[in-house]
């Protein structure tokens, strides 16, 4: 079982490991998102931050064990299901930013929150999306790093 | 790379760009107003045919020559040591102050865009140039190149002394040196009350404050923002010690009050006022440093010594319930200084001191006497204040009250006795005559204060030995007091009204609200008089007379001039001292010793019949509410109704229902969910839409004009400029196309501290009444809607969102409410906005109490009432019951039109549908009284346009969804297809 952990992670092309370190740094964002606490942005209900936190949650899970799917079709098309749901998240992401930079812009603090949080994981999520933009030109195998020797 | 994995990257890379492109256009709709007016708000049509001008530039040189005369008659000269001022012409100056290059030309607030290098707006370099006086460049070019930030909250944003250098010292030191001007400044706004602090962020979102150890504020120097810092003092010091200018001019660019008892100790020869000054006031304060015309403004907020020394600074702030953590229920603040605000509380205490009662000068409340409280060191300069280039006297000719038509008129000759001696000043001077009244206070009765304006007027220009004489009517509405302990005179069930006790009221005339004070106290035979500076005088009891009230009248204030009950309509809502005995303590002149201390007013614990109505839930369908069915929608006429043909159709014509009765459920509620104006309405009603942005000194686009701030204005003291600002604000809607703007400002300033103080008009509630209904009316006959604001109460910005505001009722008459029913009542607006904050423990426009109540039963209001910023404000701000409670729109949020016909069609509530009948009546009723309307005719086809940007935006989402999923499937395909194939061959 280990040995097929391995293989299956180290003999991954360059595309499906941009995709996992792409999937665990979004993951490791989305729990410390989830735990910031980015003053309360007052057109969200207490919930709404959560849209975000799901999406590079599932998104992230689902790329950190694409190297361990090896199901012709699925394994082609899986490496699109992180990005659709980091496109979802930073999507949202981008959406919560406006109001706070809107505040910046009127100098009026009124719908609250931090620009300064929200634009920094507004662009970590968008530079992770890049990248496993970039992961899904790769084929699954390209420029394998390591040979494996049973 | 293959082709499945181009193809599956480019699928990646469109998923992406549709994933923001959808969440990017959701933040566009959900704020299209905002978006409109970004787009579309340069553009100027400038047409109308309700416009007095024959175009948009004639109007603007009108506009301008108005507010360089608004400035000056509204700039306030608080001292003028051997008539430093005027300069003589053309003189070479230093500009010293951060704000000499970087201006404050407005709050931070609504409004036009407004900054330093546009075309049309004045700094003091392009102003004092244009009026012949040389400024050193050297010295203006180092501070416009500072690397201060005045967007920093709670910082005064000044240089350090070390800023100026010793190359900077030189260059005054052999020219530029007719006059040192130092400008110095304070920066308020929305969401930034003078103590905002930028480290403390509250749970609203706003800045939160920082309090020394007694709980005032302080800014982020651990000191009192308005009080002189000691980097301004060291200014003032260098330049003196200098010795290089022959005299020292200190400009405030503020629209609070500062602490300025110390300039003169610190070499200043003359201080004057001159408020945030829009696009053109600084040209009109160049005029007054040259001579071209004099300062006549008259303060209208308190100067103190201390800017915490009011009794209200002990209520203001952050307060929160012990036993309430819900956001948007959990906050609070209290008016525990009852009706004793500014000047009113400086002037009581002092009557009281002069007169030994009451406690006056005990310890409480003292914060710049050495002892007990002591006027003379509390004080600065005190309401109505103003000195000028010249001297006048005044006498009264006459003065009466005609106790059946409940109107007191007075005569006062005014004669220009010359200038000061030695000025250089040569032209002809305005003055201000104001008008006060010191009613008869029982022991323990109904709170009173001591000397109140009722009234004001100001002469023609006067040169030396002219004389004019200034008419003043006033009604003794204005003094009559607001007692929750009487019997209603008209209705004996009824406890609560206005009335008038028996005896003795003392009218007076004085340069200000201590000078009459001390006018009727010299009338009464009373000595010991001194003034703020703690001079001995002995007032002038020919400026004052007294009049006795025969009887105690309860009966002719009992009913609004509308003939409805004026009675206690907040019992339970307002004061928790109706839930829990003495839970507050309000001030008493009857005992200052209950003057408020702020630590024993945080902390208050909410009984659960309190807690309840802050929940605010408490809408149910009546049980006699009618059936849905009753009504009639989209009714089809052989000879339909258009808007413009109910132009001039009373509000009780039932031909308005007939009118609304052509509307479909979804266009009545479409109303409801305000964006910065409504849509337009084709066919069969054919109604343009509306557009508002806001405001109040000015429209809030990039082709508006940014007037100077309301509390200039309104220190003119003079009601035809007043109406003339109010006309401009309708001329600028027709420049800019926006029928509608959310204005004015009628809160009150209860503290110095107050963030928005500069768009409001005054300390004073009649003065606000005063100048609300002159500049209102104007606005309103011209064709501008006025959404007066922010109805009410909302007199801080920190906690502004969903807190309680508890006080006592006859305060929120006398005070709050007062300020405000002037712009209604007499000013006919015919629209407010609410504020967010709760009158007592209901939110605004949730409560019945008030905006059916009063405003529109009282008061007789049949305009359109909408919320403040409906977006972010869910948390406290229900939809159902603000409707119930009598109000029509939400500000900038659609999503409230789907609510409302929720809760028609689904909960089939004929009670609300009734009222969005209603609401939609008002809507159509308050716009044919729109400028608009003078361009349309009956036979006018309107057409419902999409904005161009909404177009693009769905076009986008809707080709970047279609070119993903297209993508998606080849990619799927050509995938199996590959497998098919045997799998790697692609690979």
């Amino acid at each position: 079982m280990i040995n097929y952990l391995k293989k299956s992670y180290l003999q991954s092309g360059v595309g499906v490991i941009i995709l996992t370190i792409t999937s665990l740094v979004m993951l490791v964002a989305a729990i410390v998102y989830q735990i910031i606490d980015f003053g309360t942005l007052k057109i969200l209900d207490e919930g709404d931050k959560t849209l975000v936190f799901i999406m590079f949650l599932i998104g992230g899970i689902v790329g950190l064990f694409i190297p361990l799917v090896h199901i012709k079709v699925v394994e082609d098309i899986l490496p699109l299901i992180p990005v659709v749901m980091f496109a979802i998240g930073t999507g949202r992401m981008f959406y919560l930013t406006v109001y706070p930079f809107a505040d910046m812009m009127t100098n009026v603090q009124w719908f609250g929150g931090s620009l300064s949080l929200y634009l920094t994981f507004f662009i970590i999520y968008l530079l992770g999306s890049i990248a496993a933009i970039v992961a899904n030109f790769f084929s699954k195998k390209e420029k394998a790093a390591v040979e494996i020797v049973e | 790379m293959s082709k499945k994995t181009v193809l599956r990257g480019i699928t990646a890379a469109s998923a992406l760009l549709l994933g923001l492109a959808i969440f990017g256009r959701q933040a566009a709709f959900d704020n299209e107003g905002q978006v409109n007016n970004f787009l579309n708000g340069g553009a100027a049509s400038g047409e109308s045919a309700r416009s007095s001008y024959k175009d948009v530039k004639e109007m603007r040189e009108a506009e301008r020559k108005v507010e360089v005369q608004t400035e000056a008659e509204g700039s306030v000269l608080f001292f003028n040591k051997n008539a430093a001022l005027p300069l003589k012409k053309n003189p070479r100056v230093t500009l010293f102050g951060h704000a000499a290059a970087d201006p404050i030309f407005k709050g931070t607030s609504g409004g036009s865009d407004v900054k330093k290098g546009m075309e049309s707006v004045a700094d003091f370099k392009s102003a004092f140039t244009s009026r012949g006086i040389a400024i050193n460049e050297t010295m203006y070019d180092a501070l416009a190149a500072s690397s201060i930030s005045r967007k920093v909250k709670g910082d005064i944003a000044e240089e350090e002394v070390s800023f100026y250098t010793p190359e900077l010292q030189a260059s005054y030191a052999s020219d530029y040196n007719d006059a040192a001007i130092v400008v110095l400044s304070r920066l308020g706004g929305e969401q930034n009350d003078l103590a905002a602090h930028p480290n403390v962020t509250g749970d609203d979102g706003t800045f939160g404050v920082v309090t020394d150890e007694d709980g005032y504020p302080v800014d982020v120097e651990g000191k009192r923002m308005l009080s002189l810092h000691d980097r301004e003092l060291a200014l003032l010091d260098m330049i003196k010690n200098s010795g290089k200018f022959a005299k020292i001019i200190v400009l405030l660019n503020t629209g609070n009050p500062m602490e300025i008892g110390q300039l003169e100790e610190h070499g200043v020869d003359s201080c004057l006022w001159i408020g945030y000054p829009g696009f053109a006031g600084l040209e009109g304060v160049a005029d007054m440093l040259v001579g071209n015309s004099a300062p006549t403004g008259r303060l209208v907020d308190t100067y103190a010594t201390s800017s915490y020394s009011s009794p209200a600074m002990s209520g203001f702030g952050d307060f929160t319930w012990a036993n309430i953590t819900t956001r948007g229920q959990n906050k609070y603040i209290v008016y525990a200084e009852g009706i004793y605000i500014g000047y009113k509380y400086y002037e009581t205490r002092y009557y009281d001191q002069i007169l030994n009662k009451h406690n006056a000068t005990s310890s409480k409340g003292t914060f710049a006497s050495s002892a007990g409280w002591n006027y003379a060191d509390e004080m600065d300069y005190t309401f109505g204040y103003g000195t000028s280039y010249a001297n006048f006297k005044e006498e009264v000719v006459s003065l009466s009250w005609d106790q059946s038509k409940h109107e007191v008129n007075a005569e006062v000759k005014v004669t220009h006795l010359g200038n000061q001696t030695g000025s250089l000043y040569e032209g002809a001077t305005k003055h201000t005559v104001e008008l006060y009244v010191n009613t008869p206070y029982i022991d323990g009765g109904v709170e009173k204060s001591a000397i109140s304006l009722i009234g004001y007027g100001k002469t023609k220009e006067l040169k030396e030995g002219e004389s004019d004489t200034v008419k003043i009517s006033a009604s003794d509405y204005l003094f009559a007091s607001y007692d929750q302990n009487a019997i209603n005179g008209a209705d004996n069930t009824k406890k609560g009204c206005y009335i008038l006790d028996q005896g003795d009221y003392v009218f007076a005339v004085g340069s200000d609200a201590h000078d009459a004070l001390n006018n009727v106290l010299a009338l009464n035979g009373v000595g010991g008089l001194f003034d703020a500076k703690g001079n001995s005088v002995v007032g002038n009891p020919s400026l004052a007379k007294k009049i006795n009230l025969a009887a105690y009248d309860n009966v002719t204030y009992a009913k609004s001039e509308n003939g409805e009950l004026v009675y206690n309509r907040f019992d339970g809502l307002l004061d928790l001292n109706d839930h829990v005995d003495d839970s507050i303590t309000y001030l008493t002149r009857n005992d200052w010793n209950t003057f408020p201390v702020h630590k024993e007013l945080d902390g208050l614990l909410a009984p659960d019949a309190v807690k309840t109505i802050i929940n605010g839930q408490w809408y149910k369908i009546p049980a006699d509410a009618p059936s849905v069915s009753s009504f009639k929608h989209d009714q089809v006429y052989d000879d339909p109704i258009h808007f413009i043909d109910m132009k001039g159709v009373a509000f009780d014509d039932e031909k308005w229902e007939r009118f609304i009765d052509q509307l479909s459920i979804s266009q009545m509620a479409s109303i409801v969910g305000e964006v910065f104006g409504n849509p337009a309405f084709d066919d069969p009603i054919n109604c343009q839409k509306n557009v508002s942005y806001d405001g109040p000194d000015g429209i809030q686009t990039k082709a508006g004009y940014e007037h100077v701030c309301a509390v200039l204005a309104c220190s003119t003291f003079n009601d035809e400029l007043l109406k003339l600002r109010g006309e401009f604000m309708a001329e600028d809607g027709m420049a800019c196309g926006q029928q509608g703007v959310y204005g004015f400002g009628c809160n009150m300033h209860r503290t110095p501290y107050g963030g928005r103080n500069f768009e409001y008009y005054s300390e004073d509630a009649n003065m606000s009444y005063l100048a609300g209904a002159v500049q209102t009316k104007a606005a309103t006959d011209k064709g501008l809607i006025t959404y007066v604001k922010h109805f009410l109460a909302n007199d801080q910005e920190i906690w502004r969102t969903g807190n309680s505001t508890i006080m006592t009722e006859q305060c929120l008459r006398e005070y709050d409410a007062r300020g405000f029913e002037g712009a209604f009542v007499k000013g006919g607006s015919l629209g407010t906005m609410t504020s967010n904050t709760r009158v007592g423990f209901e939110v605004n426009s949730m409560s019945k109490s008030l905006m059916t109540g009063v405003l529109r039963t009282e008061w007789g209001f049949k305009g359109l009432a909408m919320t403040d910023s409906s977006a972010g404000s869910h948390y406290f701000l229900r939809t159902i019951e603000s409707v119930e409670a009598g109000t029509d729109q939400f500000n900038n949020d659609k999503s409230q039109a789907d609510t409302i016909r929720q809760q028609i069609v689904k909960s089939k509530d004929g009670n609300m549908y009734k009222n969005l009948r209603e609401i939609a009546k008002r809507y159509f009723y308050v716009y044919t009284h729109s400028f608009n309307t003078a361009d349309q005719t009956s036979d006018q086809k309107v057409e419902v346009k999409e904005y161009g940007w909404k177009i693009a935006m769905n076009a986008i989402v809707i080709s970047l969804a279609a070119v993903t999923g297209a993508l998606a499937l080849s990619t799927l395909g050509l995938s199996v297809y590959s497998a098919i194939k045997g799998g790697k061959k692609d690979d």
